[in-house]
């Protein structure tokens, strides 16, 4: 008889995703400061944003405003990266079954500790091979196109 | 070869001595693989266009619900030519069924990882390698056309 504990591997791919989503959350966040170019522009964009009068209602209202307007900015930056989220999750869980397949399920901190990283580390590599390919293919189709042009131009004009 | 397995959550024993069968197991996980390179393809080939489910099953999915077939014919057709989905999931069932005989016994839960883990990676990679040694054929067969053209030529000049 081969036991088979269903209730760490589910746990185990539960915190791999979360790492992946992790990552996710961490890769918008920083692509979000860099359009805004410093992380003030962006305060300063989030505040004008949530409520025009926030200074002059009372702390607990003031968080509940932000709170809320927090959620639904994380709802519209989901739904505007859905094929991104999506992936990040399928990632996620296809890096906890590997997680599950190399390693031993035990009740130590280690365990679980190490299928958060590999949920990170797993999206992280997959994210920036497919990016660095499509960033090849961008080369080659537009960028290299326009360029062409360009040169085709100046040489016209010379 | 059927292997018993008992399935326990957190420790407890919920269900005792489940049979699974070998070949089952090895078809599953090398399926498993395959899907898997199927979606970092579609992922890597994507437009921006390409909705979420053409992502995740193939491009053309989306569009059988319209009434477009060619997500079903298209691989059928390709068949016949040995490409395509089709050939694809023909190469892997064949790779799973002879696994089983050629890996070890599985008696414990380290070698039924290892039978899932080596599973997983030869179903993502049979289908790779079939596709590459078809290039490669393919292009040996093109090479010795032209080595054939050339030396009829070359008789002929001479």
């Amino acid at each position: 008889m081969i036991p088979v504990d269903i209730g760490f591997g589910f746990v185990a791919i539960f915190l791999s995703t979360a790492g992946s989503i992790l990552h996710f959350w961490v890769a918008r966040i920083k692509e979000e400061l860099e359009s805004a170019n410093s992380v003030a522009d962006k305060m300063a964009e989030i505040i004008k944003e949530a409520q025009p009068n926030l200074k002059d209602v009372n702390k607990s209202q003031r968080r509940k405003t932000l709170r809320r307007y927090i959620r639904t900015k994380r709802k519209s930056v989901r739904s505007k990266y859905k094929d991104t989220w999506l992936i990040s999750l399928f990632f996620g869980i296809v890096a906890g079954i590997l997680y599950l397949l190399v390693s031993d399920i035990t009740t130590a901190f280690s365990f679980f500790f190490g299928a958060i990283t590999t949920g990170y580390a797993g999206e992280t590599f997959v994210l920036a091979t497919l990016k660095e390919e499509n960033q090849f293919e961008g080369v080659n189709a537009e960028d290299f196109r326009k360029y062409l042009a360009q040169s085709s131009q100046l040489t016209a004009e010379i | 070869m059927v292997i018993h397995v008992d399935i326990t959550v957190f420790g407890v024993t919920i269900i005792e001595g489940v049979p699974l069968v070998e070949r089952n197991v090895s078809l599953a996980v090398f399926y498993f693989g395959l899907t898997l390179k199927l979606v970092i393809r579609n992922i890597q080939n994507r437009k921006e266009e390409t909705s979420i489910p053409d992502i995740f099953f193939g491009e053309g999915f989306s569009a059988m619900f319209s009434g477009d077939f060619t997500y079903i014919t298209t691989p059928l057709k390709q068949l016949f030519k040995l490409e395509g989905t089709v050939f694809s999931i023909l190469v892997v069932t064949a790779a799973a069924v002879v696994f089983p005989m050629l890996s070890p016994p599985i008696e414990d839960f380290a070698t039924f990882r290892s039978f899932l883990f080596k599973g997983l990676t030869a179903g993502y990679s049979v289908d790779l390698l079939t596709a590459q040694a078809r290039e490669i054929l393919g292009q040996i067969n093109r090479y010795s056309k032209q080595i054939a053209k050339l030396t009829e030529l070359k008789e002929e000049i001479v």
